[in-house]
C-alpha cells in the first residue's frame, strides 16, 4: 500500500518517530501537507521541512466495518479528514474507540505502532 | 443552442444480474453493445471513424478497436476520469466532429465488475503513487470517501440517515419497473437502515450493486441525424476535472456539478424547470442528493425531501434514475454510459412500463473517482 520514494522517505521516517511533517516552499512560503518535488503554487523546487503540532479538528469521518485486505488496523476503525491547526487537510486513521467520534472534535497525532510505514493515526485530544 | 451532435444509435450489452456466464473479457460486452448501437443507427462498423473508450488496459482505444475490427480511426480518445468519462466523451466527440476530425463517433463501455470482483482491483497499482501513500494508506476506499461526504452533509444540515435512505427507496420503485434490474422488490427506509453498516453512515442499501455490463452510443453531427431511426439531440454538455483525493476537495457538499450543470444548461438554452427527467450518477445515496442541489433542482439541505415526498419516484413531478440506477439496476464500477442510455430510451418513448410521459428534455450527470470529475449532458427529443 505504501512504497516510500526518495521524495517521501523523510516524511515516513519522521512519522515513525511520532513527528508529523510537511514541506514549505522557500520561494513563496506555501506549506503542503504531502511531499512533492515542486511547489503546488509556484512550481519552485526548493523546500524545507516543517513540523506540524499534530493537532487538528475532525472535518469528517467514517467508521469502516470491514478490514481492508492487508491493512494494519482491524475494523472497526475510522478514516478521517482532519483539518490540522496549521491549515492543511489530511486523510488519517483513527483506531480504537470510534463510537463517540464527532465532526468538530479535537484530535491529536497518536502512535501508529510498529507497522510503519502507515498513514498517520490520531486519537481524541 | 446546442452541442451540434445527435445520438443516432444506442444500446446496452447483456446486463448481468449480477454476473454473466461465459464472458471472458470486458471488451466482449463493449463490442456487443457497440454492434447493437450501430445496428440501431443503421450503420456499419466501417462507418466509424472516431472511438472514445477506456477501461481496456494501458492503450484502451487500440485494444478495443482491435477487438472490434476497427483499423482506421482518425479520432481516438481514452480520457479516463472515472465514471463520468462517457458523458465527457459526448463533449469530446462534439468537439472532434465540429473540427472535422471524424464524422461518426462510437462511445463504448464494458466491464466485468461482478465476475472479476475477486481479482485485485488496482486502479492505482503503483504503491509509490501519492494516491496510495497519502490516501488509500489511511484505509480509505470509494465507499469510505463518499461516506465522508455523506457524514459531512448530514451534520451540516442536521439530518439523519433516513435522508440518504429516501434515495434508495425512491430508486428501487423505478427498478421494479425495469425487467433488467438486479433488485426489484420494494424496500422501506427501515430496510435500508437495518441493512449491514458498511462505512458510516452508509448501510449496504446505500451502496450500488456490482454488475457485469456495458453500453454504447453512436454520435454524428446533428444535421446528419434526421435520416436515422430515432435521433436524440445533445443540446448541451460540459465537463470539469477538479481534485483527485477527497482530501483535496474544498467542501465535501459542493461537487463539480455546481459548475458543469449551469454550463450545460446555458449551452442548451434551458433552465432546471425545463428538465423532465434526471439521470444522476448513483454509486451511493449521497450522490443524487448533492447533485440535485448542485444542479439547481433543490435548495441546499432539502434534496432528501424531494426523494421522500415521491416527487422523484414513478408518478412524481421530477423523475430521477428511472432505470433503477446504480443502486438497484446495475453498476459496473464506472456507470456513466448508463445515465445516457436511459435518458435516450425515455426521450425515444421506448421505456415500456417505466416510461415517463412527455419527456422532451433530459439531464444526465456523471461523476468520476472521488467527486473528482464530472460532466453534465442535456439531451432533447427534438433539435434546439
Amino acid at each position: 500500500m505504501i512504497e516510500p520514494t526518495p521524495q517521501t522517505q523523510r516524511y515516513w521516517n519522521a512519522l515513525a518517530v511520532g513527528r508529523l511533517t510537511g514541506e514549505r516552499c522557500t520561494a513563496c512560503g506555501t506549506t503542503q501537507a504531502y511531499p512533492r518535488r515542486f511547489c503546488e503554487r509556484c512550481g519552485a523546487e526548493s523546500r524545507e521541512v516543517v513540523e506540524f503540532s499534530g493537532r487538528g479538528t475532525i472535518y469528517s469521518f467514517s467508521v469502516v466495518t470491514r478490514t481492508p485486505p492487508g491493512f494494519h488496523l482491524e475494523a472497526p476503525f475510522a478514516v478521517a479528514l482532519i483539518d490540522l491547526d496549521e491549515g492543511q487537510r489530511i486523510l488519517a486513521s483513527i483506531p480504537g474507540e470510534v463510537d463517540s467520534l464527532q465532526i468538530g472534535a479535537r484530535v491529536q497525532l497518536s502512535s501508529t505502532g510498529d507497522n510503519m510505514p502507515a498513514a498517520p493515526c490520531f486519537e481524541a485530544a | 443552442m446546442s452541442a451540434g451532435i445527435a445520438i443516432v444509435g444506442a444500446a446496452l450489452s447483456d446486463i448481468g444480474a449480477p454476473g454473466l456466464d461465459g464472458v471472458s473479457i470486458p471488451h466482449e460486452l463493449a463490442a456487443q453493445a457497440s454492434l447493437r448501437a450501430l445496428a440501431d443507427a443503421g450503420l456499419e462498423s466501417t462507418d466509424v471513424d472516431g472511438l472514445l473508450c477506456c477501461g481496456f488496459g494501458m492503450d484502451p482505444t487500440l485494444e478495443f478497436a482491435d477487438y472490434l475490427g476497427l483499423r482506421h480511426l482518425t479520432f481516438v480518445d481514452s480520457t479516463c476520469v472515472g465514471g463520468s468519462s462517457w458523458v465527457t466523451y459526448l463533449e469530446h466527440a462534439a468537439a472532434a466532429i465540429a473540427s472535422g476530425l471524424c464524422t461518426t463517433a462510437l462511445i463504448a463501455h464494458g466491464a466485468l465488475a461482478y465476475s472479476d470482483r475477486r481479482r485485485p482491483f488496482e486502479i492505482w497499482s503503483d504503491d509509490r503513487a501519492p494516491i496510495n501513500q497519502f490516501d488509500h494508506a489511511s484505509g480509505n476506499s470509494f465507499v469510505t470517501a463518499y461516506a465522508l461526504a455523506a457524514q459531512r452533509y448530514l451534520w451540516q444540515h442536521r439530518l439523519e440517515s433516513d435522508a440518504l435512505a429516501a434515495v434508495a427507496v425512491s430508486t428501487r420503485e423505478w427498478a421494479a419497473l425495469n425487467p433488467l434490474a438486479r433488485f426489484r422488490d420494494p424496500i422501506t427506509t427501515e430496510d435500508v437502515l437495518t441493512s449491514p453498516l458498511i462505512s458510516s453512515p452508509f448501510h449496504l442499501l446505500d451502496c450500488c450493486v456490482i454488475s457485469d455490463g456495458g453500453g454504447a452510443v453512436v454520435v454524428t453531427a446533428a444535421e446528419r441525424a434526421s435520416g436515422t431511426r430515432a435521433p436524440i439531440y445533445v443540446a448541451g454538455v460540459a465537463s470539469l476535472q477538479a481534485h483527485l483525493s477527497i482530501a483535496q476537495m474544498t467542501d465535501l457538499t459542493i461537487t463539480p456539478a455546481a459548475e458543469t450543470g449551469p454550463r450545460a444548461l446555458r449551452m442548451a438554452g434551458l433552465r432546471p424547470t425545463d428538465i423532465d427527467l434526471l439521470m444522476l450518477y448513483d454509486a451511493f445515496t449521497i450522490i443524487p442528493l448533492l447533485l440535485l442541489e448542485d444542479l439547481g433542482f433543490a435548495v441546499r439541505g432539502e434534496a432528501a425531501e424531494l426523494f421522500a415526498s415521491g416527487a422523484t419516484a414513478p408518478g412524481g413531478a421530477l423523475p430521477v434514475n428511472t432505470n433503477g440506477g446504480g443502486l438497484s439496476f446495475c453498476h459496473t464500477g464506472m456507470y456513466g454510459i448508463f445515465t445516457l442510455l436511459e435518458a435516450v430510451t425515455q426521450l425515444r418513448g421506448e421505456a415500456g412500463q417505466r416510461q415517463v410521459p412527455n419527456v422532451e428534455h433530459a439531464l444526465a450527470h456523471g461523476v468520476g473517482e472521488f467527486f473528482s470529475a464530472a460532466a453534465t449532458a442535456i439531451l432533447t427529443r427534438t433539435p434546439r
